[in-house]
């Protein structure tokens, strides 16, 4: 059922079906425990996951395959087994942080995060601390003039797929 | 909090599914086991604050958000 909510862009369409099922919250967010995966204009790297509880809550996450093949350690099959999540083919995301001036893009390696797609359930688990930070600097990053101010052109982004789909029209470009 | 004195092999019991077991006392510190059922992680504090850090560090700061073109280049550098 596609419903009108809320969000951190402000009001969206999003496909109730298209939720994420956080059972134990994300970390230091218990109460946090459903989420949708927004994807920003074609070709951005960073997607959002959006609170459904709290409108202005949303957590930048890239795909966690782009960090490296070794990345996680252990394998996700592992950690999502490790939380109680069966699923062959699980997403990792990693959660991205934009810093300082001029900005640099620090993403948490220490807490991906594990969904499977299908059953639309996730976790944030925490790996071993001294392999992983939870500030690592991946990028410098260039803030654009009207990312604050701009209503971004969004799509509801289905985590195994990775497909766009238009679900509101909020593009002002 | 409940506080209580425990000696080594002694448990504590959260819930029906948490049991925390004393397995050693030394002069400064004492080392324990926990047992949880599967998709309760067990973390160390200092651990669990800063990923709780990072976090809400993470939902605060992307009003500037990166480059996506400059993003790219450095993740593959970093492969």
């Amino acid at each position: 059922m596609i419903r009108t909510h809320k969000t951190r862009f402000g009001l969206m369409e999003i496909d109730d079906s298209k939720a994420i099922h956080f059972p134990s919250g994300m970390i230091g967010f218990p109460q946090e425990t459903l989420f949708v995966l927004l994807a920003g204009r074609e070709g951005r790297s960073v997607a959002y996951l959006q609170s459904l509880r709290t409108p202005a809550l949303a957590f930048p996450v890239i795909d966690g395959g782009t960090i490296g093949d070794n990345y996680p350690q252990p394998s996700p099959i592992e950690l999502a087994a490790s939380v109680g999540i069966d699923t062959i083919e699980p997403a990792v995301l990693v959660v991205v942080a934009a810093a300082g001036s001029p900005p640099t893009l620090y993403a948490n390696l220490l807490a991906p995060i594990i969904v499977d797609a299908g059953e639309r359930r996730a976790a944030q688990i925490v790996l071993d601390p001294a392999r992983y930070s939870a500030s690592v600097i991946v990028a410098p990053a260039v803030q654009t003039a009207n990312d604050t101010t701009e209503a971004p052109y969004f799509a509801n982004m289905d985590a195994r797929e990775n497909s766009h789909r238009p679900v509101a029209d909020t593009d002002t470009a | 909090m409940l506080v209580v004195r425990r000696r080594v092999g002694e448990r504590i019991v959260v819930g029906n599914e948490i049991e925390i077991v004393i397995t050693e006392i030394g002069a400064r510190s004492v080392r324990i086991g926990v047992a949880a059922p599967r998709g309760v992680q067990v973390l160390r504090g200092e651990v669990h604050d800063a990923v709780a850090r990072a976090n809400a560090a993470a939902a605060d700061a992307f009003a500037s958000e990166p480059e996506p073109s400059s993003t790219r280049a450095l993740l593959k550098e970093i492969r």
